[in-house]
């Protein structure tokens, strides 16, 4: 069983924290729109990132079980 | 390690600078179209009250501003003053073209200022005051237009521009 990246977290909390950022300064700026799609492409960055780890999660459930 | 981390300065750097690039041309813009009212304005008082001809007046208005437009009223009045047996229009044009790269004008602005020149030397003086009114007041929407933008936007682009770097950083390291 492999040991989980721990960098991971800390790549999306830093992530998160800039997006809240740019969201923001979007959203001053009058462009809400964008300031909205700029959040969602931030999820998806994430998702993309928590996509490995969940399968590492998946994987280590399957050997624990013997599934 | 520190080609790592020197690679992230590097691409944090490039971005803040995009960012700022954007930045600084928005706020350059509301300065540059006043600069071309400026023009305007001292060409119609030359053509007016000074009845001065064309190169001439080109080049005395030019030496008397600075950025694009004195690029562009230099440039015309350089190239009609040479006696290459250029009209007005394409001198202007031509001007118009080495001007642009070193403005912070948009194309709309541009053919705004494409326009008068169509109407420089082309027609009799009280026509062309009334082309050269109507550009400015033309220049005066796009300048209040450009200054709201830059006051809103211009800020925005700076963050973005760090934040993306470093955005990269943290995704690349």
């Amino acid at each position: 069983m492999t040991a989980i990246n721990v960098d991971v977290i800390w790549q999306i909390a830093g992530i998160g924290m800039l997006i809240v950022v740019a969201h923001s300064v979007i959203k001053a700026a009058g462009r809400e729109e964008i300031a909205w799609m700029v959040t969602l492409a931030g999820v998806v960055v994430v998702l993309f990132r928590v996509v490995g780890v969940v399968e590492q999660l998946f994987a280590a459930v399957r050997s624990v079980f013997n599934l | 390690m520190p080609m790592r981390w020197l690679g992230a300065v590097l691409v944090l750097t490039a971005s803040a600078g995009g960012g700022w690039m954007v930045a600084r041309r928005l706020r350059r813009r509301p300065q540059d179209l006043r600069m071309a009212q400026q023009a305007v304005e001292l060409l119609r008082t030359e053509i007016e009250y000074g009845a001065t001809p064309l190169p001439t007046a080109l080049v005395t208005v030019g030496q008397r501003l600075q950025g694009p437009v004195q690029c562009l009223l230099v440039g015309a009045g350089g190239l009609l003053g040479q006696g290459q047996g250029l009209s007005a229009q394409e001198a202007w044009r031509r001007g118009l073209a080495a001007a642009e790269d070193c403005s912070a004008w948009t194309p709309t602005d541009v053919r705004v200022l494409a326009q008068l020149g169509e109407a420089l030397g082309a027609t009799g003086a009280e026509d062309q005051i009334r082309h050269m009114e109507l550009c400015m007041g033309r220049l005066r929407l796009a300048e209040e237009e450009a200054a709201r933008v830059a006051a809103s936007q211009a800020r925005m682009w700076l963050y973005l521009g760090v934040l993306t770097g470093l955005g990269m950083v943290v995704l690349g390291v």
